[in-house]
């Protein structure tokens, strides 16, 4: 009962200080405009978490479904006159089918011939961004894409982005967690965790390799049409095999295969970006230095040291109220 | 039940398994021994869809099944065990039976997803049944454990748990009592008994002859991928190339 009204207290207290924080950071459109960029990286990564840390499925191709969703949504928009709302989601549609498409070669190969295919998807979608002048104005980008309105207000403050942003990530992660903890989600970890078993037990390894795939691609790519429409501007830049590399470095110092690991991972590596702002040729670098952290002290990532210290401090409270028991036998 | 005919798999120059047929009966307890190499996991692994026979016909419930995907033999009612355990290690015990119950459950990505009533009942129902194969299993107490956790022994009751999770027909275990001390191996064949009392037939691959003397109907032995006997264990027992291919010491028993 004690501990039940400490604990409330303590995420009493957390959500509070998120929520003054957040209200600090609102009144900069600066901040506001970080505080969307962590939400999108989430999104986008927990994609790849459905992928890689729950299917076992690796990708170093993020970035194309990324460009897909971006490019979609921003030239139905322009072009089109679309509202965004709508582009949104096809470009989303259109990220999924991509995936579906990668992963018929992809779920026949493992490990490394993978990374090999995935590399060479994300250079493909960079390759054509970058080069059709016609349909996406090449190495130049595309200037001036279109707010999102709701109810015909568009929203113009990043601000009010935020809030939007903020209520499609908890869906997206409430979906996860529901997914994750179904049918289909066990037969992913099954493929994860023994592929042979999973086919002996009657799970297609193959079709739900698929579902993975397309899964994982739809959530990136809604990433991706989410940014678009909040910058105003893409160009093949952001889509470098860089930012697969940078989805995959969040995912693994977050914690892979966790409720809340992309959502850390992105946090934290957004703010270190933004304040490493001036040394932007050394990003690689710190990236580098970011999975080298997670491979040789955080094998789970920044979840799993909070659930050390979650255990180690039920330990101790066992611990105590052992030593209690004992006290009072005496 | 199940029937296979002339029966070939060769792995290079190897005849791992070299035309044997056999016939299993529904609801029996059958028994398939060899000394080691003689192809018993071989021919499991034919029968469950992980190699294709290089020839011959494996035929179930009237359907021909040769080289279909084991996924889908599975569906068909054939469930089996594996020699080197096969657990979904970092799952826990209880996640572990649930996938189990993949065949026999439908919800998909969508249902899933938004939690519709459908997928919410069977979700509940499959859970139930989970916890009471484990009970049946004598594993509930350790449903929150994480496979890699349990003991030996532990591992290859969860291997059957598992298995029968997915309400087969046919039951292949493959050694399920290496590992197993005495006591542990009583109870398995007690467990190997009520599991072929609900009408599931079994076909075991076991290296303990006192166990498989006790517990099979009929038996087949293999060696050198042949078929070199078949009978009820006291003809077993009895059979001249059975004595020989043990090495001419007999049958421990
Ligand atoms: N995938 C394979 N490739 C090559 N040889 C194999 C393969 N699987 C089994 N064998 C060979 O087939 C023979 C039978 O093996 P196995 O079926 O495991 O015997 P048992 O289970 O009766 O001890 C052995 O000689 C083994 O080396
Ligand atoms: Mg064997």
């Amino acid at each position: 009962m004690l501990t039940k009204i400490k604990n409330n207290k303590v995420a009493g207290i957390a959500v509070l200080l998120i929520a003054v924080i957040i209200a600090v950071m609102l009144r900069e459109r600066y901040l506001a405009l970080i505080l969307c960029f962590i939400c999108i990286n989430s999104i986008a990564v927990t994609g790849l978490d459905i992928l890689f840390g729950y299917t076992g499925q690796v990708s170093f191709g993020h970035a194309g479904f990324y460009a897909i969703g971006a490019y979609t949504s921003t030239l139905l928009a322009k072009n089109f006159g679309m509202n965004p709302l709508f582009t949104i989601i096809i470009g989303m549609i259109v990220a999924m089918i991509f995936g579906i498409i990668v992963a018929f070669p992809a779920a026949k190969l493992v490990k490394h011939f993978l990374s090999l295919l995935t590399i060479a998807f994300g250079q493909m979608v960079f390759m054509f961004v970058s080069v059709t002048d016609k349909l996406t104005n090449g190495y130049s980008g595309i200037l001036n894409i279109p707010d999102v309105s709701i109810f015909g207000h568009p929203i113009k403050t990043n601000q009010a982005y935020f809030f939007f942003l903020l209520l499609i990530t908890a869906v997206v992660l409430l979906f996860k967690r529901n997914l994750i903890n179904s049918r289909v989600g066990r037969a992913f970890i099954a493929i994860r965790e023994n592929p042979h078993a999973a086919n002996g037990i009657g799970i297609n390894v193959r079709f739900y390799k698929i579902v993975a795939f397309a899964a994982s691609a739809m959530l990136t790519g809604l990433a991706g049409a989410l940014y678009a429409h909040l910058v105003g501007f893409i160009s093949p830049d952001t889509f470098m095999a860089t930012q697969s590399n940078l989805f995959m470095t969040m995912l693994l110092f977050g914690g892979i295969a966790t409720f809340l690991g992309p959502v850390i991972g992105s946090a934290i590596l957004v703010i270190v970006t933004e304040l490493m702002q001036s040394l932007v040729s050394y990003q690689m670098l710190m990236y580098a230095l970011f999975i080298l952290a997670v491979l040789f002290y955080l094998p789970n990532g920044v979840v799993g040291i909070a659930k050390w210290v979650k255990e180690s401090l039920i330990n101790k409270k066992q611990g105590k109220t052992h030593a209690n028991a004992t006290e009072r036998h005496n | 039940m199940l029937t296979l005919q002339n029966v070939t798999i060769k792995f290079g120059g190897l005849t791992a398994v070299n035309e044997v047929s056999a016939q299993i009966d529904r609801g029996v307890i059958f028994g398939l021994i060899g000394p080691n190499g003689a192809g018993k996991t071989t021919l499991f692994n034919i029968i469950s869809g992980v190699y294709a026979p290089t020839s011959g016909i494996v035929n179930f419930d009237g359907q021909d099944i040769t080289g279909l995907a084991p996924y889908k033999i599975n569906g068909l009612g054939i469930s089996r065990t594996y020699q080197n355990i096969n657990l979904f290690s970092k799952m826990s015990v209880l996640e572990n039976v649930l996938v189990g119950c993949h065949t026999k459950s439908a919800a998909g990505i969508i249902p899933s997803v938004l939690r519709t009533d459908n997928q919410r009942l069977e979700e509940s129902t499959v859970r139930q049944k989970s916890i009471e194969i484990l009970e049946f299993m004598d594993l509930a107490d350790k449903g929150n454990f994480t496979a890699c956790n349990l003991s030996y022994g532990e591992q290859r009751r969860l291997e059957i748990a598992r298995a029968l999770a997915s309400e087969p027909k046919m039951l292949l275990l493959d050694e399920p009592a290496a590992g197993m001390n005495g006591k542990e191996k009583e109870e398995l064949s007690e467990t190997i008994r009520k599991i072929n009392a609900k009408g599931i037939t079994i076909l075991l691959v076991e290296h303990d002859m006192k166990l498989v003397m006790n517990i099979t109907h009929q038996i087949c032995v293999l060696n050198y991928g042949k078929r070199i006997a078949f009978g009820d264990p006291e003809q077993i027992q009895k059979d001249e190339n059975v004595i020989e291919a043990y090495l001419g010491g007999g049958i421990d028993v």
